[in-house]
């Protein structure tokens, strides 16, 4: 255990140097300040629109970040021919590969912790600095009428930004939540859950082929796993203008089945998905089919059973790789 | 040092000769910007645009759904500053509710901008038809369905469709129910709407909100009254059918089939049905204020004793006796129907005679004729200063302040007394007034 720490704890030092980390981790950040600007072209929902930028861009870029930082992981090692000096120490290959998955998990973990934080900051900042919250603030009525600045605009705003900031961490860490932030950091654990599929591909890829190509696979897995519902319709509609599965010949009968055992291989990626339960509330009505809590232990045991199973195979094939 | 400098001046004068074009390309492309029109549509949709775009924007559909709401707006502010044809951006609002089918205000504001800004009140109809199936825990939709259906379309099926659908979600307040009952009344299903305001009453009884009942009373009077109405106006009809004029007088319909053996809801039998089943209960009753102006309760009914079922000995609340209220406000009889207020229905001979006056103002009382006699009366002499005025003296008579012959007769039956020395106008049924 404690050499898979030391090699996961080396990874995320190494993972942390990489300036396309900052790059990305930069840009999620703009984007979600942006999306406090943006709301405000809006006529209505503003919050909404803040809310699914926010939470699409710690996703999307959670995942960028598991596709340009870890399909190097393994190729570094192999190019800079380091690796040499670790399989010669008593370090068993699976634990280098779950060290390497453990370091690149805590990477993207931590890189969503701020974009969580960012996020929720923003959100708080916008709902503190409406028009209406902020002139009830500003100003004090003295007499029916007349109305006197009790603080000036900047030092309102300045409070502000520490205020939002510190109910952000609270949020994040389940101390403070209102209606609205409601859900959304569960929305974000299940996107980290779903995150961790997506690592464990980058590292199985990256055993046997170059970052290009792992960066490939990876991005058409994530593809896939998003459409996984899509194509199950689309496998079911074949079907149906056939007239039944047994109907199916040739051609069509090739694409059903590929479609079928394509969707049970990959990731459904669309289990993770409580953005608009989230975003939208619960509904007050029992449809559990239609609107899954935004956690629930089938889709936690789902994601890490899945996750270790891909992990398991990148240990496998990288026991039985040669590095010659 | 020589060669340096050489180097240093071409990379310069490169640089100011290509980005000096390029400032000067990009001032051109800003003029041709400032020259056109405000707004130029690049980005029609095609139908069904959702579906591919839905597939395209993986699991990030309500991002998609987002941009491409904020380019409708920008597309309305456009094209009301342009063209002003909005009916294009139906594929626009298809494809937003496709990707987040739980935007609600991509329904309404797009109901808004199709139907109501871009006269296709069809279309606009067809989002809200799609919005209150895919949100289907709120009433929003379906209402503006409804309010669409009713106030524009006047499709009355429609609107009560939409209505049906609306008093289903669990969100809708108190006042949609309201307002779906009363345009059951307006469409003449007076049992449905009867029914509905039944329920505001018992509702209003069990929650003990006085506000509501009060409420809940006048819309049952009002509709009990339209409903006479209606069956008043189906005996003029077949009066005037089979004797070529008009009734002089509500008895002149008394004979009429439509007044024989119809079944209607009395008010007098609603009051004493709700006042049982609350003295049952052990419910507030309901005040003496709150009864004022309607006819007093069927004392028959009242004092019955409540009959046990399994209805009734299960009853906890008002809202569960609903029915049986409903069932006991109801008669089957001949003749002219109760009035809601208690005072017997007289005919409105001017207005009978008018095109488009509703039922409800050719069936009335007495008290409503007089009031309608004196609001006539103000008229008249508000007429009669103002003509004062410009003439600078009493008017001769009222041919010069009408500027015709003054055929209106005096509503109560009477005949107008001008006096043209004080200026003064009165009735000769009612001198006082």
């Amino acid at each position: 255990m404690g050499k898979v720490i030391a090699i996961a704890l080396n990874t995320f030092k190494e993972a942390v140097r990489n300036k396309v980390l900052y790059f990305l981790l930069i840009f999620a950040i703009l984007i979600m300040a942006f999306s406090a600007v943006i709301s405000d072209l809006s006529i209505s929902s503003p919050e909404k629109l803040i809310k699914d930028l926010g939470l699409a861009s710690i996703d999307f870029f959670g995942f960028l970040i598991a596709v340009f930082v870890g399909v190097y992981l393994v190729y570094n090692e192999l190019d800079r021919k380091t690796i040499y000096t670790i399989v010669s120490k008593p370090i068993d290959r699976t634990q280098f590969i779950l060290g390497k998955f453990f370091g690149l998990l805590f990477t993207i973990y931590v890189n969503i912790a701020i974009m969580t934080f960012v996020f929720f900051a923003v959100l708080y900042f916008r709902e503190s600095t409406a028009y209406e919250v902020m002139i009830k603030h500003l100003y004090s009525e003295t007499s029916p009428g007349h109305f006197v600045m009790v603080q000036s605009e900047w030092v309102y705003y300045l409070k502000t930004i520490f205020l939002s900031m510190g109910k952000s961490l609270g949020t994040m860490f389940g101390v403070y939540t209102t209606v609205l932030t409601a859900g959304l950091m569960k929305v974000v654990l299940m996107s980290a859950l779903s995150l961790a599929i997506i690592t464990s591909f980058a590292i199985f890829y990256s055993t046997f082929s170059s970052p290009t190509l792992s960066a490939v696979f990876t991005s058409l897995t994530f593809i896939i796993g998003s459409l996984c519902e899509d194509i199950v319709r689309y496998a079911d509609k074949l079907a149906e203008k056939a007239g039944g599965i047994s109907h199916l010949a040739g051609a069509e009968a090739f694409k059903y089945w590929f479609a079928i055992v394509a969707v049970h291989i990959v990731p459904n990626l669309s289990y993770f998905d409580r953005r608009m339960n989230a975003v939208y509330g619960a509904p007050d009505i029992a449809a559990p089919q239609l609107f899954p809590p935004l956690l629930d232990w089938q889709t936690i045991v789902y994601g890490i059973g899945y996750t270790a199973a891909i992990v398991c195979l990148a240990s496998l094939i990288f026991r039985n790789r040669n590095f010659k | 040092m020589k060669r340096s400098f050489l180097t240093t001046s071409i990379l310069t004068l490169l640089f100011a000769g290509l980005f000096g074009n390029s400032v000067y390309l990009q001032h051109q492309g800003l003029q041709a910007v400032r020259s056109q029109p405000p707004f130029w549509e690049t980005w029609t949709m095609s139908g069904r645009s959702g579906d591919v775009m839905k597939l395209m924007a993986l699991r990030y559909d309500m991002v998609a759904a987002d941009f491409l709401w904020l380019r409708a707006i920008q597309s309305f502010g456009g094209r009301g500053m342009t063209n002003r044809d909005w009916h294009p951006m139906y594929n626009m609002f298809d494809a937003i509710t496709e990707l987040d089918p739980l935007f609600e205000s991509a329904y309404t504001f797009g109901n808004l901008v199709i139907g109501d800004e871009g006269h296709q009140q069809r279309e606009g109809l067809k989002l809200l038809l799609k919005g209150s199936d895919n949100i289907y825990m709120h009433y929003r939709c379906p209402f503006e369905g409804l309010y669409v259906s009713h106030w524009s379309l006047r499709d009355e099926e429609l609107a009560r469709w939409f209505g049906r659908v609306a008093i289903k979600r669990k969100d809708a307040p108190d006042w949609v129910s309201r307002m779906v009952a009363y345009i059951d009344v307006d469409a003449g299903q007076y049992y449905i709407g009867f029914d509905r305001f039944v329920g505001n009453l018992t509702k209003g009884i069990d929650t003990d909100e006085p506000a509501l009942e009060r409420i809940a009373l006048f819309k049952l009077n009002e509709t009990i009254n339209k409903w006479n109405c209606d069956i008043l106006s189906k005996a003029t009809d077949q009066y005037t059918s089979q004797t070529g004029k008009l009734p002089q007088t509500i008895d002149d319909l008394t004979t009429m089939p439509a007044l024989q053996n119809y079944e209607v809801a009395r008010m007098s039998r609603l009051l004493a049905s709700a006042m049982r089943y609350t003295n049952f209960l052990g419910k507030k009753e309901l005040t003496p204020l709150m009864l004022q102006g309607y006819v007093a309760p069927d004392p028959k009914l009242l004092n019955e004793p409540v009959e046990q079922t399994s209805v009734t000995l299960k009853a906890k609340t008002m809202d569960d006796l609903q029915n049986v209220i409903f069932r006991e406000s109801l008669v089957r009889g001949s003749g002219i129907p109760e009035n809601p207020s208690g005072e017997p229905y007289i005919l409105n001979v001017d207005k009978m005679s008018l095109p488009g006056v509703a039922a409800t103002d050719i069936y009335i009382t007495k008290n409503d004729l007089e009031e309608f006699a004196k609001d006539l009366l103000q008229q008249i002499r508000s007429a009669i200063a103002k003509r004062k005025a410009e003439l600078g003296r009493n008017p001769k008579d009222l041919h010069e302040v009408f500027y015709t012959d003054f055929k209106t007769t005096e509503p109560l039956g009477g005949h107008w007394i001008y006096n043209p020395q004080d200026g003064t106008i009165k009735m000769s049924s009612r001198p006082m007034l």
